[in-house]
Formats: structure tokens, sequence, C-alpha cells
């Protein structure tokens, strides 16, 4: 497993450098100012210079880019062009928000489309089956940012349970929290809910047809063991890739829930930093993204050994 | 059988809860947030992310979120005039010699006094930062001394009418001398009504301010709590205010009025209007050669109905004068109502100008202008006047007007003053005349009122410049928009002076 982080680790580099360097360039085609970002559309032309000197946007690209990346590999990823905050520390404080509603979505597509699929699964070809089935799919086919202002309005507007904008930390009043969580967590989960139970559908469904289960009927195992021993754990390797795979996504769909809560999150930090030009955070937004990515990855080899024995032989 | 059941899975069923719980109290280690307002706190929703803290480096729309930590030298009044801030009196004594009376035994939050000493350091910090929003008006200050222990002398490069307005803004915050070699940008310290809570405060989330309980005038802080939330989502704002979790916001559009105007909230408007105008930076005809002709820039402005402009995008609300100023400033030219819509006149006059058959503008634009473009589009084009619009990027639209490559394009003036809208974007030589064109009479005009001994002279100076802007067709307005803000029925005392886009804390409560 050691050798598995390693070689994890060294696929890192390149996959961050080639990401940042990509995303650096790309940030040189935008037309937006960060001077005039900055300072407002009031000020000089000379105070525009100034401040683009200050930031050192009147070096060569290449150096721009050099210059950052020399001091991201010390740990430092520099400070945000619009609001002088260091940007470790900008991500630091917004990725709990995100890592939240992405967690709780990822908690709620389990504890929905897990049971669903094996229930599903179970009964193939039935009317269960049919409805199940179906829900998945319109989980999966109704946009995130839909359901979540469909929450908003008819949820959280007219009931006092979920607040409709903000988010309250876990360190100032955990019921606030999951409060706070519950309605992002919920609209960014529908869609994940949807492909676990389709994929444990089908997971079932192809092992339930398997040899070795018609020898296990036939050997007079127990029904309840054969499908939460057998059956679940062979079904489970396409699902554990599959919520590594909605892990991926779900941080992604972030970005659009947080707007609409209003929440503090990475999505709303990079939205905004983009538009403002600011290099820095969108910089180092695609490092902990690389790094995120990488340690799901780490987290999906491990979850296959523990599924699979013959992972854990090799 | 039951002996053979497999005890794993449910370890680790136990292991995935727990890893899950463990992953899900890992969020808990976010520092700061919102609390839910109580008693005595005023939860204000803000349109931007706070940028910086420190005033002089602090872009104008970003004014609210340290106005509670700093008191102006001179405030403003809705009505537009003003009245004694942390000066309690001030004296134009020529038209580049302004002096200022600090008033006494006002301290700092950090305990530091607020003298004529400390008000002497701020404006020399102001003057030695190039790259601050508010350079334009350091700039000209040629010199700053202590005439006594009580009086600040201020002496100008060139004569300003706007002085009093800037000194009730920005330039006019006195931060404490002892925090510039600290970090003002995140531990401001001044002399307002309350001070800034770090700690409580949250990067991108909210802000928190406690009551200063040594300010000047404590009668004025009627909220011990001071909070601004980030809600830079229109529909997050509007969300917020009818579900009670902010006070007071800015409303953003006037479609939402409708959803606002509950009966349950107070809908609060601003004197002053923003306008939504066209501004001419080709007015020679350097890069379109019509535009070069008077009666074809008439002819443009009499192309647009103001009317139906302010039905249907602002649902009725605002004003459809082609005036800049409105009837009730002193700047306003009821002559300018001659140049109400009229398309015939407005065809003849391109005839006449030899453009029968129209010429082809573009207008570069972005977000909510676009759609005020595009009524101008419309109009236009009933003339014979071809319009494109072109989109530009987010937070591009100035660069592209001043890049010398556009001729015209609808924009929108807020918060804003005689001098200043003219200084920025009209004055010979200024940001947005990046071509150098010919603007006729108008430096002369300006001249008048700047140099004008009386605020009747300096008044009736003004009016003639935006007069002359207007009839020679540089400035074309499309829409008056009137500012509205927001608040809880519990609120009281919110209000908004000329350049607010959100009420100061200074004399609000909560009932």
């Amino acid at each position: 497993m050691l050798r598995v982080a390693l070689s994890r680790l060294a696929a890192l580099i390149p996959l961050v450098f080639v990401a940042s360097f990509t995303t650096f360039l790309l940030l040189q085609l935008t037309a937006v100012d960060p001077a005039v970002v900055r300072l407002g559309e009031t000020a000089t032309d000379e105070a525009y210079a100034a401040f683009r000197h200050e930031l050192g946007l009147d070096r060569p690209v290449l150096v721009q880019f050099g210059s950052w990346l020399l001091g991201a590999v010390q740990g430092d990823l520099g400070v945000s062009w619009s609001s002088s905050t260091p940007v470790t520390e900008l991500l630091m404080s917004r990725f709990p928000v995100t890592l939240a509603i992405s967690v709780g979505a990822l908690v709620v597509g389990l504890l929905i489309g897990i049971p669903a699929g094996i229930a599903a699964g179970i009964r193939a070809g039935r009317s269960t089956d049919s409805l199940l089935t179906g829900a998945a799919s319109v989980g999966q086919a109704i946009p995130s940012f839909w359901l979540a202002l469909l929450l908003v309005a008819y949820v959280a507007m007219q009931t006092p349970w979920f607040p409709a904008t903000g988010y309250v930390p876990f360190g100032t009043d955990p019921g606030e929290w999951l409060r706070s969580i519950a309605l992002p967590s919920l609209a960014l989960g529908a869609a994940a809910a949807g492909a676990f139970a389709r994929q444990t559908r089908a997971g079932f469904v192809r092992v339930l047809h398997e040899p070795y289960i018609r020898t296990a009927v036939a050997g007079g195992l127990a029904r309840r063991r054969i499908l939460w021993r057998t059956a679940l754990r062979n079904a489970a390797v396409p699902v554990v890739t599959t919520i590594a795979g909605q892990a991926a996504v779900l941080v992604g769909g972030a970005v659009v829930i947080e707007q609409v809560f209003a929440l503090p999150g990475l999505g709303q930090l990079v939205l905004n930093a983009i538009r403002n030009g600011d290099m820095p955070v969108v910089l180092g937004f695609v490092v902990l993204m690389a790094l995120l990515m990488a340690v799901i990855q780490f987290l999906l080899d491990l979850a296959y050994a523990l599924v699979d024995p013959r992972v854990r032989a090799s | 059988m039951k002996t053979h059941r497999p005890q794993r899975p449910s370890r680790r069923l136990g292991i995935l809860v727990g890893a899950v719980s463990a992953a899900l109290a890992l969020t808990a280690c976010s520092g700061g947030g919102s609390e839910a307002s109580g008693d005595g706190t005023l939860t204000i929703g803000a349109a931007t992310n706070l940028q910086t803290l420190d005033p002089q480096m602090a872009a104008v729309a970003q004014e609210y979120y340290v106005n509670p930590v700093f008191d102006t030298l001179i405030h403003a009044q809705p009505d537009g005039t003003f009245e004694p801030g942390l000066a309690e009196e001030w004296e134009i004594v020529d038209p580049v010699t302004f002096e200022l009376t600090v008033r006494p035994d006002v301290v700092f939050s950090d305990g530091e006094p607020m003298d004529t000493d400390a008000v002497v350091a701020n404006f020399e910090r102001g003057m030695g930062m190039e790259a601050s929003p508010s350079a334009a008006f350091y700039s000209n200050i040629a010199g700053v001394e202590a005439v006594d222990d009580s009086t600040v002398r201020l002496t100008l490069s060139e004569p300003t009418t706007d002085m009093l307005s800037q000194l009730s803004r920005l330039p006019g915050m006195m931060m404490s001398p002892a925090s510039f070699e600290a970090n003002p940008e995140t531990t401001p310290i001044g002399a307002g009504g309350w001070t800034y809570d770090a700690a409580a405060s949250n990067a991108g989330e909210v802000q928190v301010y406690r009551a200063n309980p040594d300010y000047w005038d404590t009668d004025r802080v009627g909220v011990d709590t001071v909070e601004i939330r980030a809600l830079e989502d229109a529909s997050a704002a509007t969300n917020a205010v009818l579900d009670g979790q902010v006070d007071v916001i800015e409303m953003r559009s006037e479609a939402d009025r409708s959803t606002l105007d509950n009966g349950s909230l107070q809908l609060i408007e601003r004197a002053n209007a923003n306008v939504y105008y066209v501004q001419i930076m080709d007015t020679d005809g350097t890069l379109i050669e019509p535009m070069g002709d008077e009666r074809v820039r008439r002819a443009l402005n009499l192309a647009i109905d103001r009317e139906s402009v302010m039905k249907g995008l602002q649902f009725g609300q605002g004003d459809p004068s082609p005036s800049f100023w409105l009837e009730e400033t002193p700047y306003y030219d009821e002559d300018l109502e001659d140049l109400a819509y009229d398309p015939e006149e407005a065809r003849d006059l391109l005839a006449e100008a030899g453009y029968a058959d129209g010429f082809s503008v573009t207008f570069p634009s972005f977000g909510a202008i676009t759609e005020v473009a595009e009524s101008v589009q419309q109009m236009w084009g009933e003339i014979g006047v071809e319009v494109t619009i072109d989109q530009v990027e987010p937070g591009t639209l100035a660069d592209v007007m001043r890049n010398g490559t556009t001729a015209m394009a609808v924009t929108l003036a807020r918060g804003f003053t005689a001098e200043s809208h003219y200084d920025e974007r009209h004055a010979p030589g200024s940001p947005y005349d990046p071509l150098g064109t010919d603007r006729g009479d108008v430096a002369e005009l300006a001249d008048i009122a700047l140099n004008a001994e009386t605020e009747e002279g300096q008044a009736e100076g003004w009016r003639d410049v935006y007069s002359y802007l207007i009839e020679q067709g540089y400035l074309m307005v499309v829409a008056h928009q009137i500012p509205v803000v927001v608040a809880a029925e519990h609120v009281s005392g919110a209000e908004l002076s000329p350049s607010d886009n959100l009420p100061k804390p200074y004399d609000i409560t909560l009932d």
C-alpha cells in the first residue's frame, strides 16, 4: 500500500504542474484587469499602473509563473490580489464548507442510493424495480441548482426548519451546522443517490446470476447471508468506483449550490477569483483540487483492497 | 446458522460510519462564522466580498465595510448637505486653501488621540500611496499642515468643489497613525462607532464589528454589534432578508420590488438617482465620422424614449428626464426637457446632416447594462442607426471604454458628484477621453464652476457644464434609477446619503 501511495504522490507532481500551468495560460487569455477590479473604476491610470507593478504584472508571463511556482513548491501559494489575504488561509477557511456539503451529499447519496439499488436489484423486473429505477433516473436528471432553488422556495422559506442561506461552523453550534448543510447536501446528493442506486442495482443483478451464488443457494446458505455477505461484497466494487467519481462531481457541483445558499465555500471563492482575475487564488484552488483528487484516488485504492481480496493479494 | 453470521461487515459498517463522521467532523475546523441575529445585532447583506479594511486602499463600492470602524471628518446627510464630524468646523479660505477645525478630546479605539497630528499623518499617508483608489483626490493635495493645535490646512493644486463630499467619504476616514505600520488591511483602527472583531469575522462570509465604548458621539451607536454578510448572489440576498436572516440589503433589481414590497419590509429610497447613459468617447468623429456632427448627436439623443425604458425595464420607477440631474438638485436645467423623445425630429436632423440612411455603431456591454443597451439599440434602429452589441468580459467594460477603440457605450453612473463625474468621465484628457477629442467649451465652463467663490456660483457653474454636455450630445441620458435599500420592519433610522449603496450603521436602532 505504501508503494501505491508513493506512486500516487509521484503522479501528482506532473499533474499539479500541468494543471496549474494550463490554468495560468488560460487566465492570460482573459481581459479582466485585477487592478481595475481591486481599485474600482474611479481610480487613476497611474494608480492602476502602480498596482500592476505591485502585483508583478509588468513582468514577462513566464517569469510570473516561475515566481508563483517557486513559492508553491515551498508551500507558499501567494496572496490574493483581491483581498491581500494569504491564499492558503483563504483555501483552508473555505475548504471545510465545501467538504461539509460534499460529504453531506455523499452521505445523502449513499443512504438513499445503496438501499434503493439493493431493493431494485433483488426485485429486478418487478414493479418495485421499475419504480426505483425511474426515481433514480429522475434524481440524476434533475439539475442540482434547480432542486436547490425549489428547496429554498418551498422548504426553507415556508418552514422554520432550515435556513435559506448561510453557514454555521460545527464548532459554533453543531445543531445549527447540521441545519445549515442539510438542504445543500440534499440538493447536491440527489443526483449521487440516483447514480449509486443504478450502479448498485446493476451490480446486484449481475452478481445474483453468477454461478457461485447458485452454488451458495444450492448449498443451503441463508438468503440473507448470500445477499449481504457474498452478493453485496461482489457488487460493491463498481459502486466504490462510482463513489470516487461522484466525489469529484460533488465538489464541482458544490460551486453552484454554494451560490444558491450563499455558503462561503471554495466554489464561491474560485468563482469570484476567476471573475476578478485573482490568479493566485485560482492557481491555489487548482493545486488543492489536484491534491484532493489524488487523495480520493488513494482512498479508492484502499476501498478496493477492503472489498476485493484479489486486490489485497496483489 | 446465526453462529456463522459474519461479524466483519458490521465492523466495516462501523468503520464506514466512523469515517463519514470523521469527515463531517473535519468540517468543524472552519473558523468564525455568522451567528443568528439577536437583540442589538444589525446584520447587513452586502453585494460584494470584502477586499480590504484600509480606507485609503478601499474601492468606493466597498465603503460600507469600513464605515463602522472609521468616522469621517465631515458627515454627509441624505439631502446632500454636510454636518460636522471629526472636524467641528471647516472654512474655504480660497479656491485652493481649505481649513478644518479638529474636534477636541476624540480618541481612536487604540487610545491614541485623534488630533491635528493624526489628521496630518493620515493625509500624508494617502498622498504617498500611488496605488490607491482615492489617488485622484490625494494627488490634488499639494500640502497639509497643522496651523495650530486645532486647525489643519490643506493646500490644493487645483480648485475643487468636491472637498466636503470627499471628506465625508473614504479620504475623510481617519485611521490611528499607530496602525499604519501594522496591517490596516486586516486590523483597522479608527475613531468610529464600532471596532472590528477579527476573531468573529470569517473571510468571504461575515465581518463583525462591536460597539466602541469610547466613540465621541455614543448616541449614534444604537446596536451592540454590526455584522456585514457577503451575499453576492441577488436571489440569495433576497431570500436572506425575506427569511429574516439579514436586516438590510440593497435591492439589486427593480424586478425584485414586487417580491420585497410585501408589507413586512421597508423600502428606503435614496434621494439622488443612479443614471444609465450613453457615454460618447468619440465626440468629434475620430472613429465614427457622423459622431463629429452635433446634429447627429442631438438626433441620437432625441431618439431615446425614456418613458418606455422606465416602464419596460424599471417597472415604472425612476424619472424619464433627459437631464443628468433631477429636479430636486441644484444642477437641474429645465430647458433640457426639450430633448424629450421625438423620433420625427431625430430623423429630420439625421437627414439634414446627410445620414438619412443611418450608420452603424457598436456598444461594448456587460451584465445588467445589456438590457439598457438593447433598448437603445432598438430605439436608434427606428431612426436607421444600426447598433451592434459586443459583450465584454465581466470587469472589463471600463478598460474597453478607455482603450481608444470604443466610440461610445451605455454605462451606469452611481455615487457621483458633479465634479467627480465630470473629472472622471468628461473632462478633456480624462481617462474616458482616450482619443483626446475636441470637447468644445466644456473645460472653460468647468473652470468657472471650480473657481466660483460661493456655493450658488458653483452649483450654477456645474449646471452649465452638464447642460452643455447634454446639449452637445456628449452625454445622453437613458434612465434614472432610484437606488433602494430593503430593511426589516424592526429597523429604525436607516438612511442613505448621496454616495451610499447601503446605510451606515450610525443612528440605526432595532425595535
